[in-house]
């Protein structure tokens, strides 16, 4: 019977990058707003970086996007996360593309684990401005 | 699926230590993913039905709007994307698509305008 890890980090940003030999996670360009001067657009690219503990089993991985409307507006699923020690502290990131965003508003992903939900965590969405840009994406 | 260093672990002298080999944790291997949107999720599953030409999909603001081009209206077809659309109903909740199939004969090889009309494009592979 697997049981469910903790979130300890759920992080937004440009990239993840993996280093080899180490297999340490790096996350660059974390951020918790989208700026886009017209919609509906497509993010091009973005990364999740997720930290868990005190978890066991096999895990299918599973993330949806959702609008303020409680609309599952995109999904990804099909990683799966082995955990045989509940001790670990495993942690991975996922570079994801073309986030579909049809309006301005308050979105979130939302992670599940064996299509249990987990966690979510939320992004903003804010029509461009001259003055607006700052600390987004 | 191999097994993984488990990240997080800070080595002082890099050159002095051979990282050590855990197998507590086996990550996801591959760590890229495109949004599954209705309409990439219908050209996904339709993708082994050789007459169905294009995929394409338009984002609204309140719905997707995906169309289908195909070069026939088979019975098997039809009841395949009904199915699906069934399918895409549960998967992506409470989200409204309008899915239309446009039968175009691959004899006539223009369909650049529902192409240039669609803002993302799921060609078979």
């Amino acid at each position: 019977m697997p049981v469910k890890p903790q979130i300890k980090s759920f992080l937004i940003a440009d990239q993840v990058l993996q280093e080899k030999g180490t297999n340490k996670w790096s996350a660059i360009g974390i951020f918790d707003t989208i700026y886009a001067s017209s919609f509906p657009c497509v993010h091009p690219s973005l990364a999740l970086y997720i930290r868990l503990s005190d978890g066991e089993g096999d895990f299918d991985i599973k993330v949806e996007f959702y609008d303020e409307a409680e609309r599952a507006l995109a999904i990804f699923k099909g990683f799966k996360l082995v955990v045989r020690d509940r001790l670990a502290n495993p942690d991975f990131g996922i570079q994801t593309k073309s986030l579909p965003v049809p309006q301005p508003g308050r979105y979130t992903f939302r992670l599940y684990f064996n299509d249990e939900f987990a966690q979510s965590i939320p992004i903003n969405v804010v029509p461009i401005t001259p003055k607006s840009v700052g600390g987004g994406a | 699926m191999g097994p993984s260093v488990r990240a997080g672990t800070v080595f002082f002298d890099r050159g002095a230590i051979e990282y050590p080999e855990y197998e507590q944790v086996q990550q996801p291997q591959d760590l890229e993913a495109r949004w599954q949107t209705p309409g990439l999720y219908l050209a996904e599953r339709i993708a082994s039905y050789p007459s169905v030409r294009f995929v394409g999909e338009k984002m609204q603001p309140d719905y997707n709007q995906v169309i289908v081009v195909a070069d026939d209206d088979s019975e098997v077809l039809l009841k395949q994307l009904f199915s699906i659309e069934r399918e895409m109903y549960g998967v992506f909740s409470g989200l409204r698509f309008d899915c239309r199939l446009r039968v175009i004969p691959s004899s006539n090889a223009d369909i650049s305008a529902i192409v240039r009309s669609t803002l993302e494009r799921y060609r078979r592979a």
